[in-house]
């Protein structure tokens, strides 16, 4: 590190009180919330991953003394499809007997021999980092010579140690080569989707009882399924078995009749709500107001069904003969039909009758509420089986979880130190953001490394932990993979000033090989470095092997909160993180639905939805009859018949129809043999008392409408005229008796 | 079984028996023989060779009663219905000779072809089912049962009935031309040999006696109803009086006749209880004939069951649960 950085560093970490000791009480005080459930909870199920804790945490951990108990249980795996990408994560509790096996014998392994073997099926955010330190494994091992097997388990299931894969995948060359130089991003998530790909649910006689449980109930919903179709489909044959049995003869007349009840609130529609009113008045021995109900309710549905139009004045009869078109449900509704009429019109109802009416309404009506019950069954099974994943899964925060770090940030705003998740694009990184840390998944693209770069050189201060990618030559290391099970730690000699002599153990794995950073942990031979700084510009680098140093588990060992603190206060305190959960974001907002299992929710709601429209439709307003239809008087026929003259413009044609007619009713009316208008002209005036010039002129007029052609291109004298013509020829026509 | 499954069963008996020589006339003959049960006459109004005589003569012959037929003519007189005192020599004094109205179906066809007068001496037959001559009242045999037809077409020398004689019918029903498949089922039984003059060979059977028809007459008047049902008639035949195309509503004997229909017709069901449907079937029948159009409304060429059914299009069902 170089003198103006330690000085800088040095001034900063004595500048605030992080004593190790008080940090581990905080520590410890912070993992005793029930948050950190694997503090809490023996049988947490960790992954391969976080069981590496488990020969650092030893047989006792005062901090977090579940985590102890849970290293001895089954390994779990982590659930990417059960989405939330890292905030929520499922993790599977049971496991299989074999993959139990190979858990256990994994974790007493690593404790104890520090064999490097794993059972490869972890997924997830291990297995991102499997992808991207296989290279550096094996380079690690090309250039050591050692020839160790890979730790596949954690590292990617498809890492081996061998030679072959070390030509192909050891090298720093090589690992570039192997970067696309577009879509690289989309293409590392195929590959992590691939990787990350949970294994298949558990048979149910691999899984134990709750296994068998899970099909059992699977089964018995579709055997309830098949069921309802069955009864369904029989209901038909068994109503007209019933049909056949009592008759209205068992029905018992009484002498003393119930009291008829007036209507009762508002007109219902709904149908249940008529049949649980029914069934409520025959409850209290109303049994014509019950039976009247169910009628009711019947006629609802069938006009529901769009079979009848409820309207008051019609009669059941007219509701059976409507269903002319089927034959079947007309007889069902007769049936019905003919006990409601008895009901009202007849013998007072007793129970016997209203039963049956009940039933046979029921049925009738129920075919709706069936189709409507399978499907919210079904759906719901459907929803059960796709949301449960065939297995036995539960949900943790993925930031309380061993390898979270929620407990590093909770803990270091009690000490002023912020540290909060990195939202807006890496390459628009600017001075406003002091400290940046990478974690695991973090996977910067080339244009964001060089981004970096150039913020780091600004002044920045960036801090690169465990898998980001293929990490760029300007952090002057790289990591290589390290055989070791439990990496006891320490402060390299030129930062003990700065940050003491703590005790730091975190578990083995990936060791940095120097280009030209300085060292600032080392393992406990001396000589392995975990992790480096170097100096590049006004800003510094600091690379660590891993994030274990970062994670919650870390906080249950020795000093390890103490230095990660340490080391964020060192530079400047507040501190951006980037983990990969940025880039867990679903792509569509189908797979968005998808992740959060929501779509067999949806799916249910639009089932629902659906048969709710097709059993009640639209009809929620107040019942009314449809208007009828009225015939028009024959004086608005004749009113229409002089709209569409007028919106023609044919006053004309009009008047000359009009003239003809009442021409020949005034001739009539007036009985002379003279022909001729003047003869015509003075009977009119004799008759009607009036001027025989002025019906003189009338007549004239009339008589030249009557002979005018056909075609005449003649206007007229406008409609004004010719209305006033055909006026004065009704009132001559009415005062000499020819209307009739 | 009870007494109205027992009607309703002779009812069947009765129509699946005319129906053998009457083919195509199920409504008819439901309605006339509603008619006979509920003490009623029946105007047939259709045009000739719809098979109105067979229908007389087969009802007469299946129920057991004695039939008459009287073709009116302008030049027929009261005498030659009601009958009139002849003097006996060999007596040495008047006797009454009983016409053809001392029958108990008694089918006057054509009867608006007769005058006014004679039709009169009808009228107190088919009301008071008694003659008057001479100041001597003679009861008719029981029971006694007027089928009247009349042509709806020729009105050269005719004399329509007064509405005082027209309300005495208890139904007035429109006699419809046979379906074509049915004019031909006619004919094949033509071809079989069927005989309308020769009833008997047709097989036809006498399913009761008069005092037996007199009997059910009287059980179907023991149908119950309801009084819902009473406002339900009341409000159908006082609607006529309200109604803007009749000039003259339905009187209250249009009411009783609706009343005695509707009882048969549910016992013609095999029900002993009267329901709306009955009143609402037999409503166009019971009052077409009662009401007076407006002329307006005849010249708009709305016809009486047009506003019938009007009527009943308008008023609500009792006791409708909706």
């Amino acid at each position: 590190m170089s003198t103006p950085l330690g000085l800088w560093i040095a001034l900063t970490v004595w500048a605030i009180p992080l004593e190790p000791a008080d940090v581990g009480g905080r520590a410890r005080a912070l993992l005793a919330d029930e948050k950190f459930r694997f503090c809490a909870e023996e049988d947490f199920p960790l992954t391969s991953r976080e069981a590496r804790w488990c020969p650092v945490i030893g047989d006792e951990s005062p901090r977090c003394p579940a985590l102890v108990e849970s290293c001895k249980r089954p390994r779990g795996e982590l659930d990417f499809r059960s989405g939330g990408g890292q905030a929520n994560m499922r993790r599977v509790v049971e496991e299989s007997d074999d993959e139990r096996e190979t858990g256990v014998s994994n974790g007493e392994a690593d404790a104890e021999s520090g064999a490097s073997a794993s059972d490869g099926s972890t997924t997830g955010p291990t297995a991102r980092d499997g992808q991207t330190t296989t290279g550096e494994h094996a380079s690690e091992s090309l250039e050591t010579g050692s020839g160790q097997p890979d730790e596949t388990g954690d590292f990617g299931g498809e890492t081996s140690a061998t030679g072959e894969d070390a030509d192909t995948k050891g090298s720093d060359e090589a690992d570039n080569k192997q970067k696309p130089d577009s879509k690289k991003r989309d293409k590392r998530r195929v590959e992590r989707d691939e990787d990350d790909e949970p294994p298949d649910p558990p048979s149910a006689g691999e899984a134990g009882f709750g296994q068998v449980l899970f099909w059992l109930v699977i089964a018995a919903g579709a055997l309830a399924i098949l069921l309802l179709l069955w009864r369904a489909r029989l209901g038909l044959a068994s109503e007209d078995e019933e049909a056949e049995g009592p008759g209205e003869d068992d029905v018992v007349d009484e002498e003393e009749a119930l009291p008829h009840t007036p209507a009762r609130g508002p007109v219902l529609t709904d149908v249940e709500a008529l049949l649980v009113r029914a069934e409520g008045a025959a409850a209290a021995g109303d049994y014509r107001r019950a039976i009247a109900d169910c009628h009711a309710a019947l006629l609802r549905n069938l006009e529901h069904a769009e079979l009848i139009t409820v309207i008051r004045s019609r009669t059941n009869g007219e509701y059976v003969r409507d269903l002319a078109g089927q034959r079947e449900l007309q007889g069902r509704v007769a049936e019905v039909m003919r006990d409601v009429d008895r009901a009202q019109y007849g013998s007072d109802p007793q129970r016997p009758m209203f039963d049956r009416v009940l039933k046979r309404v029921r049925t009738l009506v129920g075919t709706g509420l069936q189709n409507m019950l399978l499907a919210v069954v079904a759906t719901t099974i459907f929803a059960c089986a796709w949301g449960s994943g065939g297995g036995k899964w539960k949900t943790y925060r993925w930031e309380f979880s061993p390898s979270g770090h929620g407990g590093l940030i909770e803990l270091g705003e009690t000490y002023g130190i912020e540290l909060k998740e990195r939202v807006l694009p890496v390459v628009d990184i600017d001075r406003q953001t002091s400290t940046l840390v990478l974690v695991n998944g973090a996977d910067p693209e080339d244009e964001e490394w060089e981004r970096l770069a150039e913020w780091v050189d600004e002044g920045g201060n960036l801090i690169v932990a465990g898998s980001v990618g293929s990490l760029p030559d300007w952090l002057g290391a790289r990591r290589v993979y390290d055989s070791r099970e439990v990496a006891p730690l320490s402060v390299a000699k030129p930062h003990w000033r700065d940050f003491g002599q703590p005790d730091l153990r975190v578990p083995g794995g990936d060791k940095l090989y120097l280009d030209d950073a300085t060292p600032l942990l080392l393992h406990d031979d001396g000589e392995d470095v975990y992790a480096a700084t170097k100096q590049i510009g006004s800003g510094s680098v600091i690379t660590l092997a891993d994030d274990m140093l970062l994670t919650n588990a870390a906080l249950a060992v020795g000093d390890n909160a103490a230095f990660s603190l340490a080391l964020l206060s060192s530079l400047g305190g507040d501190a951006e993180y980037i983990d990969a959960s940025a880039w867990v974001g679903a792509d569509t907002p189908f797979a968005t639905v998808g992740r959060t299992e929501l779509l067999p929710a949806l799916l249910q709601g639009l089932a629902l939805l659906v048969l709710l429209y097709l059993w009640r439709g639209v009809l929620f307003g107040a019942p009314r009859d449809p208007p009828r239809k009225s015939r028009r008087a024959f004086s608005q026929h004749v009113e229409a018949v002089g709209v569409h003259y007028g919106r023609a413009k044919v006053s004309r044609h009009a008047v000359r129809l009009y003239a003809a007619w009442a021409m020949a009713r005034l001739r009539d009316g007036a009985g002379s043999s003279r022909r001729g208008l003047l003869p015509l002209a003075e009977m009119l005036a004799e008759r009607c008392g009036r001027d025989e010039t002025e019906i003189m002129r009338i007549l004239v007029e009339a008589d030249a409408a009557t002979k005018e052609s056909l075609t005449t291109d003649d206007p007229g004298r406008g409609d004004l005229e010719d209305l006033q013509l055909m006026q004065k020829l009704a009132v001559l026509v009415e005062r000499a008796g020819g209307t009739r | 079984m009870s007494q109205a499954k027992q009607v309703a069963a002779t009812f069947e008996q009765i129509q699946q028996q005319v129906g053998r020589v009457l083919l195509g006339q199920q409504e008819v003959v439901e309605h006339v023989l509603i008619g006979i049960f509920a003490r009623g006459h029946v105007l047939l109004e259709g045009v000739p060779g719809l098979g109105k005589t067979l229908l007389v003569r087969s009802l007469a012959r299946v129920l057991g009663c004695e039939s008459k037929r009287i073709q009116f003519t302008p030049d027929l007189m009261p005498s030659d219905v009601t009958g009139g005192n002849m003097y006996n020599q060999k007596a040495d004094q008047f006797e009454f000779m009983p016409g053809p109205v001392f029958t108990q179906l008694l089918l006057a066809d054509e009867i608006n072809r007769a005058p006014a007068k004679t039709q009169s001496a009808l009228l107190e037959a088919m009301q008071e089912r008694s003659v008057t001559t001479d100041g001597v009242t003679r009861k008719l045999p029981r029971p006694f049962f007027v089928l009247a037809t009349q042509n709806p077409l020729e009105s050269q020398g005719t004399y329509p009935l007064p509405e005082a004689q027209l309300d005495r019918f208890l139904l007035k029903i429109d006699v419809s031309h046979p379906t074509r498949e049915v004019e031909k089922q006619i004919l094949a039984n033509y071809v079989r040999g069927f005989d309308a003059d020769r009833l008997a060979e047709a097989g036809l059977e006498q399913l009761l006696s008069a005092e037996q028809l007199v009997a059910l007459q009287q059980s179907c008047a023991g149908i119950r109803i309801d009084d819902a049902l009473l406002d339900y008639i009341t409000d159908i035949v006082g609607r006529t009086r309200g109604h803007r195309s009749i000039f003259v509503g339905a009187s209250p004997r249009a009411s009783i006749s609706l009343l005695k229909a509707t009882r048969v017709r549910a016992a013609m069901f095999g029900r002993d209880f009267v329901i709306p449907d009955d009143v609402k079937m037999l409503a166009p029948a019971i009052l077409r004939h009662r009401i007076v159009l407006h002329p307006d409304a005849e010249f708009e060429g709305i016809t009486p069951d047009d506003c019938v059914r009007s009527i009943l299009a308008e008023a609500p069902v009792p006791k409708t649960a909706v």
